[in-house]
């Protein structure tokens, strides 16, 4: 537990003993200032804002988790030996999957499932139920959680945010039953456990399992692993608790964060496994919505705001029309300028920085318009008939209600329409105030106004402003809205498709339009987009800024409907496609980590090489350097596992004072009784004392042996920390130690031979010179005598003799130099790896020694 | 699988059969179980395939129009196989039933142990690797064709190892309860993959010994690799685990049911003390299936002999107990085993797991 962490108690409630000693042995500082309140803490390194801890009931539990709750414990309840290890789990911000090392120790019997069909769940909660009947344990409530929690697990499956196989360890002893659920998830969230903690609604079973899992239960803790992409659930019933007045559950959610958190600090993002991927059509429909999946297909996926951006290109393209700027790159200060005068200024307030470049990129790139009208169709193609036909009339109301700010009140029977209001001629621009008067209803409408200026009346009659003819055809469209929506309503009661209905409303607004046919067009454009916009508006359930986009589930389909069943094949054709981009796509990205790996390697030896060639050799520096980053890896690892060893070590001897303690306390339970008893013979009969000391003698056993066993198992642990360390590790380096020993003899033989041969060497060379001495002095003599002789000649055999002499002599010289250089070289050799062994034995003391202190 | 019936069933380990008997075997198995010979003209045997090589049933049916004499000695126990192949033809049935079916599932698993107990958890009589991919290759291969082909054109030691790691997981994901027939097939095919993309361009015997290496003690294979190729790391054996992942899940896209076990792939370098890698990951972190995967990986030898000495005893209890016996961090997995095997009871039983 690190220094830094912070907890501060501002509860003004009393906690039981029990609890109190929890927590001083958790580090836990508290303080009570009166004031009323929860518990708040802040854990090491959470940059969130602090979190808090009930110790008292909650009113809604969606509320507090929302609020940043995080644990709602009970006092009073938290005795239980596996509660204790769950809150200590809590604050350690630690969990595990395996719990036959610190759970399996208060349960007697201990079993574990697999469900691998989420739609077979049944069969196993008999099993666990049948347990819990047999040991007596409130089966009901058992039955209940297991169910909850299978369909909570059963849904993130079908939302694929969850995978089977489903585990479930069970255990229990006499006191206690021990459930744990487990399996694999992705792009999990805590919103999606706070979507289940709702009232229970029968049609949408998955809003309400959680709290009713959570109402089962006595002690109930939840949380991920590996980044997130494990979600466990420990649940807890004791025999100790019955239903009293008072109880309440108590619930721990760890490791688990909302997107509003991850927000906030995205350094979080690291804790939840993010996948990416496509929804797979051959789901099974399961009643209501499901679980929300808060990241898309690709990180970004079709974007929400497609239909009101592809109605803003539109807009802002007759706006530089008109300006003549329709030739110039469309800029960011273009976009400011015109972006005011659009009609729909709080959809704007949906736009988001991407949207704006998409924007601007369409304005100057062909290509992306046409990919964004793709995506639109896209989404008008995926609507649902029903409710396209119910958002067409919704859209034709709001296109009223649109137009009535424009007009104030319109005046049929003419082809234009007169608009009522003051105006004010200034260069070319009316204003025009709504029917109500108010500021924010006034519209500015640009371009050439048509005479007819009749007492404040001004007509539209098209002209140089996007705006002005959009007004025009929205007022003669709406002629034709009752129409439309007595049409469409007709055509949604017989069943009709989306394309039928909007092929109808298309020769409605035709008939009406008349010979505008670039008018109907555009109405029947508006409305459409309207009705898809207001469609995806409805998908957008939480928005959020870093996964931009929510999958709903839009389509369970019923398998009988052939054309649906096209559609999906289709689909599923896409996604295969989707997929294969992604695949290629996680390749890439695998390639360019590999790619980077390679370049850092190849930097890395090209400083060697650096190195090696300021006169060093490159292979020997390599060496070392290989070396000595393997040693250095050593002594991390040594040191991981040194301080793993010691947290194991920690924990067994915190195991191990708990359990003395419970069972000393129980002790003293039970001399209190005795001695009570003993005070008082008259109160009950000697039997009974007699009983009590029996069982004090068979306690007192039990705790010896309990005692010892703690001991064998801290042994044990011991133990198996040497094996641990001493086995892989630390041998490991006492091997190079032996390894290296081993050249070190090997230089010494080398330079023995070196000097042998050196010595020899000498030796000849000591001979060969004193022959030459030997030779030299003949020579003199024999010239001597060949002078005495008279004759002055050199006797040629002599004279090849010496010459013969000088080569060797040569040679000989040669090769001591030789022999002398490659002993200079093997001495510095057998130098370095001197120091280099010494460097490696101190390490290994200095290792020994930390072992010999971490296991003392 | 319905059709190809034991007619068979006799045959033992050792025996030699001549005729039809020896088609039908050619046609129910894909590895094959023996040697098949072509006895010629003038009485010349010729070897076309050895115990464990893949069986190529097209090239097999030209033979047999060219009413080719062969022969089979069988390299096992026919019988044996018959029985273990009923077993997986009911837990395939079991999974289109109504009713019952979890029921019906577990008391197959209890058949299965029963099946295993004799042969390849007691030792009372002896079997061989080849037993096994013989078994779970005709109960579960079903690759498409061009996955096939993949497969087949690894490296004869790569198949044959990898066949081996598939039989060994699934058979021990059956034995601590996983039920579910095509939960078991996924496995299978995807435990063929778990190397597939070292088989491109880099494995050889030098890698074998690298990857065995690196099974024995994590890390000693990158050392060794860095060894052989001079200090130039290639990050090859680094990152396998997701490369193959990544290219099974395009290859066997259209085989696989559950599509979210690809990841299983990336698991098969871990280790329970948070040595191994991509990830590291450690006891806690692992479920008990991905705990089987690294087990199994652990224990089985990169260089495989289908017929090592001809026959093994207790195969199972030697790799998953005794090949096992110093890891205290496998002790879950090992328990669930030692606990099936100990609680078998009759047909209809559940048989119970020890979990803690």
């Amino acid at each position: 537990m690190s220094e830094d962490k912070k907890k501060i108690f501002v509860g003004d409630r009393e906690l039981e003993d029990s609890l109190v000693e929890l927590l001083v042995k958790l580090s836990v500082e508290y303080v009570s200032d009166g004031d009323g309140g929860d518990f708040e803490y802040h854990l090491h390194g959470d940059n969130a804002a602090s979190k808090s801890i009930s110790f008292s009931p909650v009113e809604s539990l969606k509320t507090f988790l929302e609020s940043k709750g995080r644990a709602i414990v009970n006092p009073g309840y938290a005795n239980n030996d596996i509660s204790k290890v769950l809150i200590n789990r809590f604050f350690e911000g630690i969990g595990s999957l395996d719990p036959s090392s610190t759970i399996a120790d208060f349960l007697d019997e201990t079993y574990t499932l697999k469900i691998t069909n989420p739609m077979n769940v049944g069969y196993y909660q008999d099993l666990i139920v049948e347990n819990a009947v047999l040991k007596q344990f409130n089966f009901v409530a058992i039955r209940n959680y297991l169910n909850s929690v299978l369909t909570f697990l059963s849904y993130l499956k079908h939302s694929e945010l969850g995978e089977v196989p489903f585990d479930v360890d069970y255990g229990f002893s006499d006191g206690t039953f021990y459930i744990q659920v487990s399996s694999r998830v992705q792009n999990l969230f805590l919103d999606n456990l706070i979507e289940s903690i709702q009232d229970s609604d029968p049609n949408n079973p998955y809003y309400s399992a959680l709290k009713m899992a959570f109402e089962n239960v006595h002690f109930m803790d939840v949380f991920t692993l590996e980044k997130g992409s494990k979600l466990c659930f420990c649940a807890v019933w004791s025999k100790d608790i019955v239903q009293e007045e008072e109880f309440y559950p108590s619930l721990l959610v760890h490791e688990l964060y909302t997107v509003a958190e991850v927000e906030e600090d995205h350094s979080l993002l690291s804790k939840i496994n993010i996948v990416k991927k496509n929804l797979n059509d051959e789901r099974v429909g399961y009643p209501g919505a499901g679980a929300v999946n808060f990241v898309d297909e690709q990180g970004h996926a079709k974007n929400n705001n497609a239909v009101l951006i592809k109605k803003i290109v539109h807009f802002l393209d007759n706006a530089r029309f008109d300006n003549g700027e329709d030739l110039v790159t469309f800029t960011n200060e273009h976009y400011q300028k015109y972006i005011s005068s659009y009609h729909d200024q709080d959809s704007l307030e949906r736009l988001e920085q991407d949207d704006i470049t998409l924007i601007i990129e369409c304005l100057n790139d062909g290509k992306k318009a046409a990919s964004l009208d793709e995506e639109v169709q896209v989404i008008k193609d995926n609507l649902e008939d029903d409710d396209y036909a119910e958002r067409i009339t919704g859209s034709l109301d709001d296109l009223a209600e649109e137009v009535q700010k424009i007009s104030g009140s319109s005046e049929e029977g003419d082809d234009s329409q007169t608009i009522t209001g003051s105006s004010e001629e200034d260069d070319y621009t009316q204003t025009i105030s709504g029917g109500n008067e108010s500021k924010s209803d006034v519209t500015k409408v640009k371009g050439g106004t048509v005479d007819n200026d009749d007492g404040g009346k001004f007509v539209v009659k098209g002209g140089s402003s996007g705006e002005k003819k959009k007004d025009v055809w929205k007022v003669k469209g709406m002629k034709a809205a009752g129409k439309i929506k007595e049409e469409v309503q007709r055509l949604k009661a017989s069943g009709a498709s989306v394309e039928e209905i909007n092929m109808k409303v298309k020769s409605l607004v035709k008939d009406e339009f008349g010979e505008d046919e670039e008018g109907a067009n555009m109405f029947f454009d508006n409305l459409s987009d309207m009705a898809s916009d207001k469609a995806v508006a409805e998908q957008d359930i939480k928005k959020s800024s870093i996964f931009d986009n929510v999958q709903v589930d839009l389509d369970i389909e019923l398998p009988d409907d052939e054309n649906r069943v096209d559609s999906r094949k289709i689909s599923m054709l896409e996604n295969s496609v989707k997929m294969r981009d992604q695949q290629l796509k996680k390749m890439k990205k695998l390639m360019d980590r590999m790619k980077k790996e390679v370049d850092r390697e190849r930097k890395a030896t090209a400083d060697i090489q650096d190195v090696g060639g300021t006169g060093v050799d490159g292979e020997t520096m390599r060496g070392y350097i290989a070396q000595a980053t393997e040693l250095k890896s050593t002594v991390v690892n040594l040191e991981k596992a040194v301080t793993s060893a010691n947290n194991i070590l920690e924990q067994e001897r915190k195991n191990k004072d708990t359990m003395a303690r419970n069972f000393e306390r129980e002790k003293d339970i039970l001399l209190k009784k005795l001695e009570k008893y003993e005070g008082t013979p008259d109160d009950g009969p000697t039997e009974s004392i007699a009983q009590i000391k029996k069982n004090n003698e068979a306690l007192t056993r039990q705790v010896d042996e309990l005692k010892k066993r703690i001991s064998t198992v801290l042994d044990n642990t011991k133990k198996s920390q040497d094996e641990m360390v001493s086995a892989s590790e630390y041998n490991r380096v006492k091997n190079e130690l032996a390894e290296n020993m081993t050249k070190l003899s090997d230089a010494y033989t080398e330079r023995k031979k070196a000097t042998d041969m050196s010595k020899s060497l000498a030796f000849k060379l000591r001979a060969a010179e004193q022959r030459i001495k030997s030779y030299s002095g003949k020579l003199e003599k024999a010239q001597n005598a060949s002078k005495g002789a008279g004759d002055g000649m050199v006797d040629p055999k002599s004279a090849h003799r010496v010459k013969h002499l000088e080569k060797t002599n040569e040679r000989l010289q040669a090769l001591s130099k030789k022999v002398s250089d490659e002993l200079a070289e093997k001495k510095a050799e057998l130098h370095k790896t001197k120091m280099e062994s010494k460097a490696l034995e101190s390490k290994v003391k200095e290792l020994e020694k930390k072992l010999e202190k971490k296991a003392a | 699988m319905m059709e190809e019936k034991k007619e068979n069933s006799t045959i033992q380990n050792g025996n030699e059969v001549s005729g039809e008997e020896v088609w039908s075997i050619i046609f129910a198995y894909k590895w094959s179980p023996g040697e098949f010979c072509w006895i010629k003209s003038n009485g010349n045997r010729v070897v076309l395939l050895r115990p464990g090589d893949y069986i190529d049933h097209e090239r097999f049916e030209k033979f047999r129009s060219g009413n080719m004499n062969l022969v089979f000695k069988s390299s096992v126990d026919i019988s044996y196989m018959e029985a273990g192949i009923n077993i997986f033809e009911e837990l395939q049935l079991a999974a289109e039933i109504k009713g019952d079916k979890e029921e019906k599932k577990n008391s197959i698993r209890n058949k299965y142990l029963k099946w295993c107990a004799p042969y390849l958890w007691n030792g009372d009589e002896k079997v061989t690797l080849l037993e096994m991919i013989s078994l779970f290759t005709r109960v579960f291969y079903k690759l498409d064709h061009s996955s096939h082909l993949t497969f087949s054109n690894l490296p004869i030691p790569l198949q044959q190892r990898s066949l081996s790691l598939s039989s060994m997981i699934c058979s021990t994901a059956l034995i601590v309860g996983h039920t579910d027939f095509r939960f078991l097939q996924d496995l299978f095919h995807l435990g063929l993959f778990f190397d597939y993309s070292l088989a491109d361009e880099s494995y050889s015997y030098l890698f074998e010994d690298v990857l065995e290496k690196e099974r024995i003690e994590p890390g000693a294979g990158e050392k060794a690799l860095d060894e052989q190729r001079m200090h130039h790391k290639t990050n090859v054996l680094k990152f396998h685990p997701e490369q193959s992942a990544l290219k099974a899940e395009e290859l066997l896209e259209g085989v696989i049911y559950n599509k979210n076990l690809f990841k299983i792939i990336e698991l098969h370098h871990e280790t329970l003390e948070g040595k191994g890698f991509p990830k590291s990951l450690n006891v806690n972190d692992l479920n008990d299936l991905e705990k089987i995967i690294v087990a199994c990986s652990k224990t089985m030898p990169q260089k495989v002999d289908l017929l090592k000495d001809n026959k093994e005893e207790k195969l199972i209890y030697k790799y998953l107990i005794e090949g096992l016996e110093n890891e205290i961090l496998f002790s879950r997995i090992k328990s669930q085993i030692v606990s099936s095997f100990n609680s078998i009871g009759d047909d209809e039983d559940y048989v119970e797991v020890v979990g803690l």
